[in-house]
């Protein structure tokens, strides 16, 4: 399985990898702004649609949320870039003139991401074991030389740092053979071209970036490793975060807090919460009830939510002062939600769970406290709040509840919810197929996703609550935004490479086809 | 050395139907006249003459395949023989315009040592070779002349001003591709008319179409699987654009245009419903995906818009050229050609058994349904615009009456495109030889040649009434001389052709032009005689 299959194929393959590997967490490919709000992995799973960049995977291994449900545009807010692993090059589509250009980079660019501030573009190259920097808007391309068999890469929230690591959860696409290690990292400074490369925990899963630019914490099997990314020489300090080493709980979510004082991780099968001073490097056990099974930072970055599913309880922590007494909400005795969703800017969450088949879910108001229940058409696969957080997406399971209507128009069947989370008006929407990827505009006001087996684009309007399908010239594979646009972007099923834009408000749709063509293109100096 | 030939035969190609349109450039030997003159590739083996002659400027040529002689005949009736130095003109070709003709020639070469050496029976046939050349021929004298163009290239193309001529393989239509040594198939060769330079360009696998750009500095050439745009300052390829990812995977460009402004150039491809897009500008490509294998398109500079039509379709496209994407009007026949018409454009389906023509205006999206009577095979429209004639062949028919009796016969539908009125259907004796229209003093009239008819037609193309003007003999070609009378070619063994003057409504006729040569045993030109 490349990094690339994993894309394209989001829903059943995460699904699948998160049945094999419970331990895989976040990913940095949940926002179109590349890094600044992802978790710890380059092309590991995160573990929700939401925007919260958790796992949510809970310690018994059944709470899962889709890892790449929510697909990652290589895009700015004027271009989409497309890596054509089997050229060795990149694509660039200006939008809206859809003009095309290419470039040469490094050997099977197998992944493709572009800097929070919209100024590169970042290949990582398996097949020649480098990294290719490239200017979004000179499009010229800097290629720097990185540890070898490296299949995953992560971007800084700043856009100034490229890390990449190996993956043993994700397919290389190329080795060099020889000698191998599972302990290195490699960091790459994007303005200075300079590569450091290093040696940190077993198994580096991930890595977290600081919201100010000045950390980044590689999360390992038994450490987390601290690098402080100000220094003159980058070097890692390494922090345990289990007694066993040898079988140390996998990290299943890790959370930086926002001045970059505290990471708070999430373990497999433990029922605490392991609290990292990242300057004094040392760790504490924060106590939370039992069977921990999601952890939130609130949209404001001011507190950290846990939720105990088996002791029905959410613990909140002060997100400055951790080791302060925590706060803890009572959730609904009759149902075990696990997992936690921040809608909007954070005055509401959404409980829910996608451990057992529960047509309900709940909202938390975060002021006070109060927990309501909501009944749905179906159990809850995934679910996503618009950005501005009015709404809600539900995606179903194709499962029913045990006491589910036989009768009912959607027994049996794919579905979702369009929800209203300020009058908690519900449109339900019968679905043909198994939804395969899910974008939204960075404004919240249009949603789009894809169904497989259908040559259609499915738009969502968040204001409206409707739906519409848009149709394609052939089968989509992944779809994405522009960042600070309403265009969606859907490339679909051609030898020569076809993608099509989707401008919401305008109702346009643009389609090239052929642009990997254009890195065959003979261009005589 | 041993001369081979053999027969390339392409599998048919959409959009061949109507090379002679695309290339305005190649076509306009023909163009206007296109149902009237004999094909100039035909080769009349040992015939005395070919009627498929060209009429240039200053006057008409004709090859004398069996004296292996060029002739001038002028206006007045007289002619001459073009010296060739002894070559036999094996192709002609008219240069845009009328101003001159170019003439690929060949001689033959004994390679023997036998003494006087001096006629072609003199050789025996394993030392018999052939030299070939373009000779560039005006005011009935060769003004240059090259050997650097491979003389198997049988087709051309001119630059808008016709400075420049580009020769290359055509192998549509089972073209018979002569192989004698090597022939190099990636080439294409430029020939400046004005100096006899040439400049051969490695273009491709198989260039099949050359077309120049509306600014004179480029060309582009298709070839299979790709398009090379050549830089005319250079003459080199300046950017390739593949057109598959695949070596394996054959594709078979057939006929391109360009857009208005000359920054796209719009490529059909074989069975392929896809319509590449070259951007020449930023040399990038996009495909637009059509919904069926275009058999036609035409760009309608005037409304900046392209318009496609498909021979199993009855829709037709039309195809904006910002963002590329199509608007569709529907048919109720499928339509597999156009021709311009003023501001708007004809869409019928010549050689088919259908039988609608649209006048289809673009910028009002007015599309206007005409019916003739018979299925169409040629259109013709008037130099205004205003009127159309579409010749018809019979078809099977189980009707009865005026209908089963049109079914018979070829016939002539005349389209008043002003009125939307078919004023005229006329039934013909037998089929039409050619068709020639003139618009003089607000009066449309066409000119029809019947085959085996010793008569010209002559057709008020307003009231439908026809007149005759006896000919010396049944005709098999009309053409016209640029801005000059009406070139009759006859079937007549020692030669005849007629000029008629519409303005004067005379003949001037010239015949036995045939015999030039037709004696005497053909001589060995251009060989050094060993004593």
């Amino acid at each position: 399985m490349t990094a690339s299959s994993l894309i394209h194929r989001p829903l059943s393959i995460a699904l699948a990898l998160l049945a094999a590997l419970p331990a895989c967490s976040e990913d940095n490919e949940l926002s179109s702004k590349s890094s600044s709000d992802t978790g710890y992995g380059g092309s590991e799973a995160d573990g929700d649609a939401d925007n919260d960049n958790d796992a949510d995977a809970d310690s018994g291994g059944s709470e899962t949320e889709d890892p790449y449900f929510k697909l990652p545009p290589a895009g700015t807010d004027s271009y989409v870039f497309v890596a054509n692993p089997d050229r060795d090059t990149v694509t660039r589509i200006q939008v809206p003139e859809l003009l095309v250009d290419t470039r040469d980079v490094g050997a099977m660019p197998t992944q493709v991401q572009t800097t929070a501030d919209y100024m590169r573009a970042v290949t990582l190259n398996e097949g020649s074991d480098d990294i290719s920097i490239i200017d979004a808007e000179l499009f010229t391309v800097d290629t720097v030389e990185i540890r070898d068999n490296f299949n995953a890469m992560s971007l800084s929230t700043d856009g100034k740092w490229a890390a990449a690591w190996y993956n043993p959860d994700a397919e290389s696409s190329a080795s060099s053979g020889g000698i191998q290690t599972f302990n290195e990292v490699s960091f790459v400074n994007l303005d200075t071209k300079v590569h450091t490369p290093m040696v940190v925990g077993f198994n580096p899963r991930g890595i977290r970036w600081s919201a100010d630019g000045t950390l980044a914490v590689v999360v390992s099997d038994a450490s987390l490793a601290v690098i402080d990314l100000a220094a003159a020489t980058l070097s890692p300090q390494l922090v345990p975060i289990a007694d066993d080493v040898v079988n140390a709980p996998a990290a299943e979510e890790v959370e930086l807090s926002p001045d970059s004082n505290w990471a708070f991780v999430r373990q497999y099968g433990t029922n605490e919460i392991v609290l990292v001073d990242l300057h004094a490097l040392t760790s504490d056990l924060l106590e939370v009830g039992d069977n921990p099974t999601d952890l939130d930072l609130s949209p404001d970055g001011t507190e950290v939510a846990v939720m105990a599913r088996d002791a029905h309880e959410l613990w909140i922590f002060d997100a400055v002062d951790p080791l302060a007494d925590p706060r803890i909400v009572s959730t609904p005795e009759d149902t075990a939600y696990g997992s936690v969703l921040f809608a909007g800017d954070g005055g509401q969450a959404v409980l829910y769970t996608n451990a057992s088949r529960v047509s309900q879910f709940a909202t938390w108001n975060t002021t006070t406290d109060v927990i309501t229940d909501h009944s749905l058409v179906k159990p809850v696969s995934s679910m996503a709040a618009s950005p501005t957080g009015g709404s809600l997406l539900v995606f179903h399971t194709e499962d029913d509840a045990s006491d589910a209507d036989t009768t009912s128009q959607f027994y049996g069947e794919w579905a979702l919810t369009l929800v209203d989370l300020d009058d908690f008006r519900q449109n339900p929407i019968l679905l043909p197929n198994e939804p395969s990827g899910y974008s939204v505009t960075t404004d919240g006001k249009y949603g789009f996703y894809l169904l497989e087996g259908f040559n259609f684009l499915e738009v969502l309007d968040f204001e409206t609550m409707l739906p519409e399908e848009i149709a394609l010239k052939s089968p989509p594979v992944f779809v994405g935004t522009l960042p600070e646009t309403d265009i969606a972007f859907a490339s679909q099923e051609n030898d020569l490479g076809r993608i099509s834009f989707y401008t919401a408000d305008q109702g346009s749709l643009d389609t090239i086809t052929g642009f990997e063509l254009n890195s065959q293109i003979d261009h005589e100096e | 050395m041993k001369k081979l030939t053999f027969r390339l035969t392409l599998a048919p190609i959409a959009g061949t139907a109507r090379a002679a349109t695309a290339f305005a450039a190649i076509g306009l030997a023909t163009t206007g006249f296109a149902a009237c003159t004999p094909d100039h590739g035909t080769v009349y083996g040992d015939a005395s003459w070919d009627p498929a002659v060209l009429a240039a400027k200053d006057g008409v040529y004709a090859r004398l395949p069996s004296a292996g002689k060029l002739i001038r005949v002028t206006t007045d009736g007289s002619y001459a023989e073009v010296d060739l130095g002894g070559a036999q003109p094996d192709t002609l070709t008219l240069v845009p315009g009328g101003d001159a003709v170019l003439v690929n020639a060949s001689w033959p070469v004994c390679e023997s040592t036998k003494p006087n050496l001096k006629f072609l029976s003199d050789c025996d046939e394993d030392d018999l070779t052939y030299g070939h050349e373009l000779s560039l021929v005006k005011d009935g004298a060769v003004v240059g002349t090259t050997t650097e163009v491979p003389y198997q290239f049988n087709a051309m193309a001119f630059n808008a001003d016709a400075s420049l001529a580009v020769a290359y393989l055509n192998f549509a239509d089972g073209a018979e591709i002569d192989v004698t040594g090597v022939l190099n198939l990636t080439e294409a060769a430029f020939m400046d008319l004005s100096t006899s330079e040439v400049h051969r360009v490695a273009v491709g696998f198989a260039p099949e179409n050359v077309l120049f750009t509306g600014d004179g500095q480029k060309a582009v050439v298709l070839s299979r699987s790709q398009v090379a745009v050549v830089d005319l300052a250079s003459w080199a390829v300046s950017v390739t654009y593949p057109l598959t990812l695949s070596a394996s995977d054959v594709v078979e460009p057939t006929d391109v245009e360009l857009t208005p402004d000359g920054t796209y150039a719009l490529v059909t491809i074989a069975n392929s419903p896809n319509l590449y897009v070259l951007d020449l500008v930023a040399e990038s490509i996009d495909i637009v995906e059509l919904d069926a294998v275009p058999s036609d398109l035409h760009v309608d500079a005037a409304n900046d818009r392209t318009i496609i039509v498909y021979g199993n379709s009855a829709t037709v496209d039309v195809l904006e050229h910002a963002y590329f994407e199509t608007s569709a009007w529907e048919l109720n026949e499928p339509a597999s050609a156009i021709v311009a018409a003023g501001t708007a454009n004809l869409l019928f389906n010549p050689g088919s058994s259908y039988h609608d023509v649209y006048s289809f205006d673009i910028a009002s999206g007015r599309l206007d349904e005409y019916r003739a009577e018979n299925p169409v095979d040629e259109m013709f429209v008037t130099e205004d615009g205003a009127v159309a004639i579409a010749t018809t062949r019979p078809e099977s028919s189980g009707g009865s009456g005026v209908s089963g009796f049109y079914d018979s016969y070829y016939g002539l539908n005349v389209f008043d495109l002003a009125t939307g009125h078919t004023p005229a259907a006329l039934a013909l004796e037998s089929a039409p030889v050619g068709v020639q229209l003139v618009s003089e003093g607000g009066v449309n009239t066409a000119f029809v040649l019947l085959d085996g008819v010793d008569q010209l037609q002559q057709v008020d193309l307003a009231t439908g009434s026809s007149t005759t003007l006896d000919l010396p003999a049944p005709p098999v070609g009309i053409t016209a001389i640029p801005d000059g009378p009406f070139v009759v070619s006859h079937s007549s063994a020692l030669g005849l052709l007629s000029f008629y003057d519409v303005a004067s409504g005379t003949f001037v006729t010239a015949s036995n032009f045939a015999t030039i040569g037709l004696y005497g045993e053909r001589e060995l030109p251009r060989q050094e005689v060993s004593q």
